[in-house]
């Protein structure tokens, strides 16, 4: 804590003395898309400086493919901010006419409130684009079945005893049964996947283990290799599912 | 499905890698590793997955490359193999392979359909071997004809290969 301290009130004095050029403070905040959070410090003529985050959260997000962030989003970050005395403005989170001693903590206030906005946004729209991935599984299983073998929100319990809570389940024949479990490329939902599929694979062996995604594509070739040891296949919601005929003949 | 023949379709099929795997260098081993899942018609096929190991600093180069069916081996080839083998001798094995030995040194194949008749070696893996039409160059013609045999398409990063010599 004492050399973050420190980095930054030689920073600040810098960015007092040569306001032309812009300081950079590099936090230990992790964005979502994984990258650190750098700050940028500004010196002002008053001997305040302006601190500001550089559209880091903004552009994170963007690259993990939320590239429509509505107002709704900015209206959240707002009230966030204001919390704190942050103003969040042209997708950039900043703090204006700080004192030199005050800019540690400035920093540290934005880094939080920028963090937990972020997530926030993050976790919103995976919900979202989950539930989507979701209910088009069931639209696409609905035009190759009947109804009555497709089910949705049931409940299975695993090899553990632990009761989880199943998408969407095609029923094979009376005894086995399909699960489409939809993952996004997160750490969260692809270890809860492993965990999930891992428990009913032991508990119930004869059970197909689908896993339906948005693009193979957006995951890392070795989240790939690990939902695999889980599953029998790993689908994209919109690509070819015609193999699924022979899974249930 | 019954497992064998999930294994004898998944041969006929053309399958091609998932992404652009790559050779991974695991700390201290001196040797590296790829992982690659498979894909038939755009769906990743979970359970099997195409490995490769090579030393990197050996003077001559070998390597190793396997197909898995939950993390069993169904189909491998050894490129200039560091030790010998000789073939089973039971009745499934193809008469001409019977008690077949290999040296040292040697490029052989594994083949899943010299060995699928033999349930009991299933979780161990194929282990009947036939020697290799022509012997390969280097260690990525010996995985381009894996390939070939395999029916998989498309090529992987080439082997990583720094020979030191003592």
């Amino acid at each position: 804590m004492n050399s973050f301290a420190s980095t930054m009130s030689r920073l600040v004095e810098e960015a007092i003395f040569r306001p032309e050029i812009k300081q950079t403070f590099e936090t230990t905040t992790v964005l979502p898309d994984g990258s650190v959070l750098d700050l940028e410090i500004i010196g002002q003529a008053d001997g305040t400086v302006t601190i500001t985050d550089k559209e880091a959260f903004h552009n994170s997000l963007v690259s993990m493919g939320l590239f429509n962030l509505s107002k709704s989003d900015w209206k959240v970050a707002a009230g966030l901010a204001s919390q704190r005395g942050i103003i969040a403005e042209n997708n950039c989170f900043s703090v204006y006419r700080v004192s030199p001693d005050q800019a540690f903590a400035a920093a540290l206030h934005l880094s939080d409130i920028g963090k937990r906005w972020a997530d926030q946004i993050f976790l919103r729209n995976r919900s979202k684009e989950t539930d989507q991935i979701s209910n088009r599984t069931l639209e696409r299983l609905g035009h190759m079945f009947p109804e009555k073998q497709i089910d949705r929100d049931v409940e299975c319990i695993g090899a553990s005893n632990k009761i989880y809570r199943l998408d969407v389940v095609l029923k094979v024949n009376s005894d086995v049964s399909a699960v489409f479990e939809t993952v996004n490329p997160t750490a969260a939902s692809l270890a809860y996947a492993h965990l999930k599929l891992d428990d009913i694979r032991l508990g119930l062996p004869d059970w197909k283990r689908e896993v339906v995604v948005n693009s193979i594509s957006s995951f890392a070739i070795e989240d790939i290799s690990i939902l695999g040891r889980v599953s029998n296949h790993i689908r994209e919601v919109e690509g070819t599912w015609d193999d699924l005929r022979t899974l249930a003949a | 499905m019954d497992r064998l023949l999930e294994i004898d379709q998944f041969f006929a099929s053309e399958k091609t890698l998932v992404g652009d795997p790559i050779w991974k260098v695991p700390p201290d081993k001196g040797r590296a590793d790829i992982v690659a899942p498979l894909s038939i018609n755009g769906v990743v096929q979970g359970r099997f997955e195409l490995r490769a190991s090579v030393p990197i600093y050996a003077p001559i180069q070998s390597g190793v490359v396997l197909l898995l069916f939950e993390r069993s081996c169904v189909q491998r080839l050894k490129f200039r193999s560091k030790g010998r083998h000789v073939n089973p001798g039971g009745s499934h094995v193809p008469r001409k392979l019977r008690f077949k030995s290999f040296h040292q040194g040697g490029d052989w194949v594994y083949r899943w359909e010299n060995d699928r008749v033999w349930p009991p070696a299933f979780p161990k893996g194929v282990n009947v071997a036939e020697l290799m039409p022509s012997a390969a160059s280097d260690f990525e013609e010996a995985v381009s004809y894996f390939f070939l045999i395999s029916n998989i398409v498309g090529t992987p990063a080439t082997a990583p290969h720094e020979p030191r010599f003592f």
